[in-house]
């Protein structure tokens, strides 16, 4: 049995085939890791009619792609994908698997990890190697604490944090060798099924996409309140509503605003937390903004101790006051 | 039909920050007494899914089984009295301490145990460590098919069929059983416990079992281990917009924002 070698990257695409952006951000993961050990990148290509894009993933800097290319793989499903990695990993042997904390990369993960009989850890960013095995951290205690995991067994398994790591720019025509893998398996007898997708309704800009976002918490009061916040989004360019876990189980909107461990991460230029206290469990979700923007009326919260700009105030006397002196300064 | 429901027992999350610190030389977080016991969110709602079924479906039997060291019985029993049918503990440290694909691998030892069943469903990540890899790895162990993140879920004869939160939108996934599915807290409100619920939970007898009743559980070397457990550096440096009022201080915000070119 030869030793294991190599970093295995597991890449997302989009229906129409191409890399999702956390395939690139698992690359920048993966580089770090690359250079402390000498070793190669390889991804896993897996899908229907992805293998027109696997120049895209030498580009960014894989020398291997594994290419699984199959009408039975055009949806993710973990009963499929999971035989699919596994087959890939028979061949690769690889050191290490990464796969992003996507929905479908976070569920993949355990499956492959059972099946390898081996470790995994999940939503885990400052990936490093230490006497040849990876080393990640990851949160826990909703976000209060950090834990470095040591991965004892190979491969060592990590799903990656999204929006850890910066895309990376991809060079142009680099060289690698594109292999076909056939996975043995019975489309006739699977025991489960992809049913449809529907796409998300969104009015205006995507949560993730958007460059400021305003997020609302259960300190907003009602679904009325909650609303007013849109009044921002109209003076506010390139900017979304949001919500924290508790705002949206009240109902004060859809549970599709959610941002926290549970829901939603996002990093955006800015983000307005307008009376939410700031619990881990919803830190964990924009503590990569570049700037946060607290308005809450109690001088506690924790909010205060994550923001650039903090004002300690009930939103209903502070945010009509700041609309009207937003377009005062528009005009 | 029966459901198996795993639930697991952690410190109230909703506790103050100051009730959790971390002890370095084990590598471990401690938790103040006053800090009361509660099951971890995402299982309640496992719990609530599996008893709508039981709404819908005559003759289901909703078996719940936990894994813990320290279980409070009023606190385990609470989806008893939401409607659940028979409680299974497993109590013991080292079970409960294990990484959780160990974890996993003792839940589907006591699975076998039990006995029959057609569908599993769990939270789907703990409020505690949030990893999200204990459902889907006892699935994998027990060679049953798995559905995560279930944001709706629907019984069509043999199949159960979810809705999952994917990045553009909603996709919809089933699984013939037996299967297994974990549960997020969009599926909605969990009931409540009915006085008459609290008073038959009261009189329900747990099966406890330890390591010995479930056989040799195999030793291996861990799947992963601690390195370190730290609480990050808080490099707070906000600056407070103070004005005159609360409506002054929103002013003096948007001069500032604007100022700093922020928006």
């Amino acid at each position: 049995m030869s030793q294991e070698n190599g970093i295995l990257i597991i890449a997302e695409s989009t229906q129409s085939g191409d890399l999702k952006p956390i395939t690139g951000e698992l690359f920048a993961a993966a580089s770090g890791l690359s250079e402390s050990l000498g070793e190669p990148i390889s991804v896993a290509l897996i899908g229907q009619g992805v293998s027109a894009k696997a120049q895209d993933a030498i580009n960014l800097g894989a020398s291997k792609v594994y290419v699984v290319d199959n009408s039975i793989f055009q949806n993710y499903l973990n009963e499929t994908y999971t035989e699919a990695v596994i087959s890939i990993a028979s061949q690769a042997n690889p050191r290490i698997i990464l796969m992003g904390h996507t929905p479908n990369g976070r569920e993949l993960g355990p499956s492959v990890a059972v099946r390898l009989e081996t470790g995994i850890a999940t939503d885990t960013s400052g990936l490093s190697i230490s006497d040849g095995k990876l080393e990640a951290t990851r949160s826990l205690t909703g976000g209060l604490f950090r834990q470095k995991t040591g991965f004892p067994k190979f491969p060592n398994i990590a799903t990656v944090h999204m929006k850890a790591y910066d895309v990376p720019e991809p060079s142009a025509g680099l060289t690698g060798e594109v292999i076909e893998v056939t996975v043995a398996i019975d489309a006739n007898n699977l025991r489960s099924k992809f049913v449809n997708h529907s796409e998300a309704v969104s009015e205006g800009i995507k949560i993730e996409d958007a460059k400021i976002i305003i997020c609302g918490g259960r300190g907003m009061g009602g679904k009325e309140e909650f609303d007013t916040l849109y009044d921002l989004t109209e003076v506010i360019a390139e900017s979304a509503v949001a919500a924290t876990r508790a705002a949206a189980d009240s109902e004060f909107c859809g549970q599709d605003l959610m941002i926290g461990i549970t829901g939603k991460v996002v990093s955006p230029e800015v983000y307005f937390a307008i009376a939410l206290s700031g619990a881990s469990q919803h830190m964990a979700g924009c503590s990569g903004s570049k700037n946060i923007i607290a308005i809450n009326k109690d001088p506690e919260a924790n909010i205060f101790k994550e923001s650039k700009y903090g004002v300690i105030g009930d939103y209903k006397d502070v945010v009509p006051a700041f609309l009207d002196e937003l377009k005062k300064l528009e005009g | 039909m029966r459901i198996i429901v795993t639930a697991k027992q952690v410190p109230d999350p909703e506790a103050p920050q100051s009730s959790f610190s971390v002890d370095s030389a084990t590598n471990t977080v401690l938790v103040a007494g006053s800090v009361p016991a509660a099951i971890s969110d995402m299982d309640s709602y496992a719990a609530e899914a599996a008893l709508r079924i039981k709404d819908e479906v005559a003759d289901t039997k909703v078996s719940v089984l936990s894994l813990g060291k320290d279980h409070v019985l009023d606190v385990i029993k609470r989806p008893l009295a939401m409607g659940a049918d028979e409680l299974f503990l497993i109590q013991d440290e080292d079970l409960a301490n294990g990484d959780a694909i160990a974890i996993a691998n003792t839940l589907a030892t006591a699975i076998k145990k039990i006995g029959e069943f057609d569908l599993i469903m769990c939270g789907r990540q703990s409020a505690d460590l949030d990893q999200g890899i204990v459902g889907t790895a006892l699935a994998a162990i027990l060679g049953i098919p798995v559905l995560t993140n279930a944001v709706g879920v629907r019984l069509n004869d043999d199949w159960i069929e979810i809705d999952r939160i994917v990045e553009d939108g909603i996709d919809t996934v089933a699984a013939k059983l037996p299967a297994l599915v974990t549960v997020s807290n969009e599926i909605g409100a969990v009931r409540y416990a009915t006085m008459r619920g609290i008073m038959a939970a009261r009189k329900v007898q747990p099966t406890i079992w330890g390591k010995e009743d479930l056989g040799v559980i195999e030793e291996t070397d861990p799947f992963t281990t601690v390195v370190d457990l730290f609480a990050p550096e808080n490099t707070s440096n906000v600056e407070m917009l103070e004005g005159e009022s609360a409506a002054d201080s929103g002013r003096l915000l948007a001069q500032k924002l604007r100022e700093e070119r922020l928006i």
